[in-house]
């Protein structure tokens, strides 16, 4: 008995042939002696038999449909608002890279922008102010110095001023020089016409290809920072006159006025004036502080400088320069000291 | 643009070509069961991977039918032999990319039905959907339990198989059968599948398999013989 309940656990693997040799043998001698496992297992090959012949069910018609339907939703969905723009030029750009480089052209450009500003509070404080000319000569400095101390509210009262009305023409270096002798309404409005009053009511003004660069944004953030600008730390040696003096002597000053415009401008000069008090002619404009010894060579071709009344300021790119031309009280044309 | 015109072509003539394909049967897969879908399933499913719905579609029509048969053998319910096999074509194309190829395409594919069928099996068991027939039960002639003919030494129930009623019967005795008994009968009796190939699908090893298989078997010849009398 215990041999048929082994026997009858083979079954089914000797139906389906997978049994060793030695146990198929076995299951086969058994089955030839015993009718009551031969029996079953007659019954476990009917039973096989009628599985294996179960008519297959065919599914519903348009399952495959139904199933596809479902799939495309699914890829719609997936696809969402962004690849459908994009599907239709067959263009698969991840979203990520473009969202990268987005990034980067924003950083690029912010940083672009903001980085000349930086450079130019970095430059304020220069509080050396070396002359070449003599303790006469700062003393002849030293009475327009407080002229650059109320220059920040002044200049802002008038950027303020401008943007509310037109500001009168602008002086260009060509325009007629009439401007009045008033250091404190003159030295905003020379420089209204480039935008960087402020600039120089503060500080030595950005070198010229910097002011391109920031001109717009860094001149609207300048004027709207006028206020914060007196929060800048006092220099400690009082207020700096940013002005260099050329003194010169000649017969004719108008006419070597006229000529010291003509060398500014040929030395890259800006925001050149001209205007005449009494006997003595006045030209005034931006240089760049490295053509300085040059403009000095030059003038002395036309006319005599005075080089004891003469001062320089150093330490900055862009230098704010007044030539002052007085006539000879002879009368008669100084030759200039080199020819 | 022409190689991707040229593959919708091939993809179309294909869907043609095998969408009414049948899949084999057990007189058919014992032994010579086709063999040559393993290379074009291999080929259909590198499209799919690459985001081709349409490469599924062909998938989808070449194994559909079968795919139906292990679920409605399994459930026992027509219905939710639908809902399953869709269920399943989803799973299977959702988690494609992780098919390695390690088996054949169809052994992973069946495997994902048997899985959302042993589910389905599991909710309606809860749902006491299903009322199985116990061999003491007594025999019930209502409508959607098996009903029990008087056992005939005239006619035997293999000879009964051509009439659809009779069908009914056997589809009742499976579904009488516990669910780990019902799954490896309709793979390897109904289905044809080797014993390695359920070992595949249902993750179990090749002993438990054989004896399962063999309990199964035993139960279903007690079942059929309350029903039938003489099979």
């Amino acid at each position: 008995m215990r041999q048929c309940r082994d026997i009858e656990e083979q079954l089914t693997a000797y139906l389906d042939g997978v049994l060793e040799a030695g146990e198929k043998e076995s299951v086969e001698e058994h089955l030839s002696t015993c009718s009551h496992c031969l029996t079953a297992f007659k019954d476990l090959q009917r039973t096989r038999e009628i599985l294996a012949r179960l008519d297959e069910v065919d599914p519903p018609s348009g399952l495959a449909e139904q199933i596809m339907s479902r799939i495309h939703e699914r890829e719609e969905r997936r696809k969402g608002l962004f690849a459908k723009l994009f599907f239709p030029l067959h263009i698969k750009i991840p979203v990520q890279a473009l969202a990268t480089i987005l990034v980067v052209v924003l950083s690029v450009y912010i940083y672009k922008t903001t980085l000349p500003e930086m450079g130019n509070f970095e430059r304020v404080p220069e509080p050396q102010v070396t002359g070449t000319g003599s303790p006469a000569a700062k003393k002849d400095i030293s009475p327009k110095i407080p002229a650059a101390a109320p220059a920040p509210q002044r200049s802002s009262r008038k950027a303020q001023a401008e943007k509310k009305e037109p500001a009168p023409a602008p002086q260009t270096a060509a325009a007629p020089d009439i401007a009045p002798h008033d250091e404190k309404t003159f030295v905003p409005e020379t420089h209204a016409d480039d935008n960087n009053a402020l600039s120089f009511s503060k500080a030595a003004p950005p070198p010229r290809e910097e002011r391109l660069k920031t001109r717009g944004t860094a001149v609207r953030e300048e004027k709207s920072k006028a206020p914060e600008a007196q929060h800048i730390p006092p220099l400690p040696t009082g207020p700096r006159d940013v002005r260099s003096h050329i003194a010169m002597t000649a017969g004719n000053p108008g006419e070597a006025a006229g000529q010291a415009k003509m060398i500014m401008r040929s030395l890259g000069g800006t925001g050149i004036v001209e205007r005449a008090e009494g006997n003595t002619a006045i030209v005034s404009g931006w240089i760049d502080t490295a053509v300085l010894g040059d403009l000095t060579d030059r003038l002395k071709e036309i006319a005599a400088v005075d080089e004891s009344k003469s001062s320089f300021v150093s330490g900055m790119r862009t230098a704010f320069i007044e030539i002052h031309i007085s006539g000879t009280d002879s009368g008669r044309e100084e030759k200039p000291a080199d020819r | 643009m022409e190689t991707i015109t040229l593959t919708w072509h091939s993809i179309a003539h294909l869907i043609i070509r095998h969408g009414t394909k049948p899949p084999g049967g057990l007189s058919q897969t014992e032994e010579g069961r086709p063999r040559e879908n393993r290379d074009e399933d291999s080929q259909y499913v590198a499209l799919c991977r690459e985001g081709e719905p349409a490469a599924f579609e062909v998938l989808v029509r070449r194994h559909q039918k079968r795919m139906f048969n292990i679920a409605y053998r399994m459930t026992g319910n027509y219905e939710d032999a639908g809902d399953v096999v869709q269920e399943a074509f989803l799973s299977a194309y959702r988690t494609i990319k992780q098919f390695r190829g390690e088996a054949k395409f169809s052994t992973w594919l069946y495997g994902i039905v048997v899985n959302h069928a042993r589910n389905r099996m599991r909710q309606t068991n809860s749902r006491s959907y299903h009322e199985p027939v116990r061999f003491d039960d007594p025999p019930s002639r209502e409508e959607g339990g098996p009903a029990i003919d008087p056992p005939s030494r005239d006619i035997s129930a293999v000879d009964l198989l051509v009439q659809k009623e009779t069908q009914q019967k056997v589809q009742s005795c499976i579904n009488g059968l516990d669910k780990e008994h019902r799954e490896v009968l309709v793979l390897r009796d109904i289905q044809g599948f080797s014993y390695e190939e359920i070992t595949g699908m249902l993750g179990i090893p090749d002993g438990t398999v054989k004896s399962r298989l063999s309990r199964a078997r035993n139960a279903l010849k007690d079942s059929l013989k309350k029903v039938f009398g003489d099979i």
